[in-house]
């Protein structure tokens, strides 16, 4: 994970989804799980296009 | 909007999967969830299509094909007056096949053990949205239900309520919208989520920016 608030934000979706009793609320718990991690995979890829594209050699 | 979840299957009751599946309906609003059993009532039939705006065929997949009961619903009740006046009854609907299956994903490929990919097997539902202007959904082929783990059936029960319920289902930004307004129905049962949410909302607002950033640089690049 890149941003440590995203990181904090998987680790309390996984205390949660272990505290978690009935069946539905784990499995969207899991799902947040997934979401955060796909998020902050986006962001990522999405700041380096970004950058890619500012710093292009085209552009100087 | 509004699903018909059409439910084939000569033997439910036996069907872990399809019990599954329904319980994880159940939680859906706007989900209607339709066991076929015959005779049909045909009108009735035809009725309930036009009242939905998502139509889900659903069945366990036999012989590469749909169970007779499946077919037969199509065959009685997919015709006049639903069909009439170049199908505008079913025009701008939106098609989806949740097709259950014995055999692993892997087999389903040119060169696999069953020689061919799901969505070749799947054609004729495909043609039928086709050709009746219906927007046909990519189909949710369950493979091997009891091989699957713990982990990999709370997915299937997350996916499979998106693919039935998300009007956005199969889009990121889609999913990402359905599963917070989700989580946010928790909160008030779990307060400790609230933080996190809101760490989860940030990282949507950003990726919307960003991405609308990244569109007007492409943009941009290309000219």
């Amino acid at each position: 994970m890149i941003d440590p608030n995203n990181e904090w934000a998987e680790q309390q979706l996984a205390k949660l989804h272990a505290q978690a009793t009935t069946y539905p609320t784990q499995a969207l718990l899991r799902a947040a799980r997934q979401l955060v991690v796909a998020q902050d995979q986006r962001l990522d890829q999405l700041r380096g296009e970004l950058d890619g594209r500012m710093w292009s050699p085209q552009k100087w | 909007m509004k699903t018909l979840v059409v439910v084939g299957h000569p033997r439910l009751g036996e069907s872990t999967t399809q019990q599954f599946l329904k319980v994880a309906a159940s939680e859906c609003a706007n989900v209607t969830w339709h066991e076929l059993q015959l005779p049909f009532e045909v009108t009735q039939e035809q009725a309930l299509i036009q009242q939905h705006d998502r139509i889900i065929v659903q069945f366990p997949l036999y012989w590469y094909s749909a169970p007779a009961i499946m077919r037969q619903w199509f065959d009685e009740v997919w015709r006049m007056p639903l069909t009439t006046g170049n199908y505008r009854l079913l025009r701008g609907k939106q098609l989806g096949v949740v097709v259950t299956a014995g055999a692993a994903r892997n087999e389903f490929q040119a060169g696999g053990k069953q020689g061919a990919t799901m969505d070749e097997v799947l054609r004729p539902y495909q043609m039928t949205a086709r050709v009746t202007e219906m927007e046909y959904l990519p189909a949710l082929p369950i493979y091997q239900f009891n091989y699957l783990s713990e982990q990999a059936k709370q997915e299937l029960y997350i996916t499979y309520q998106s693919y039935i319920s998300n009007p956005e289902h199969g889009h990121f930004a889609g999913l990402e919208q359905w599963l917070l307004a989700r989580l946010d129905l928790l909160v008030t049962t779990m307060p400790d989520l609230a933080p996190v949410l809101a760490q989860l909302r940030a990282n949507q607002e950003e990726l919307t920016d960003i991405a609308q950033q990244v569109k007007w640089m492409r943009q941009e690049d290309d000219e």
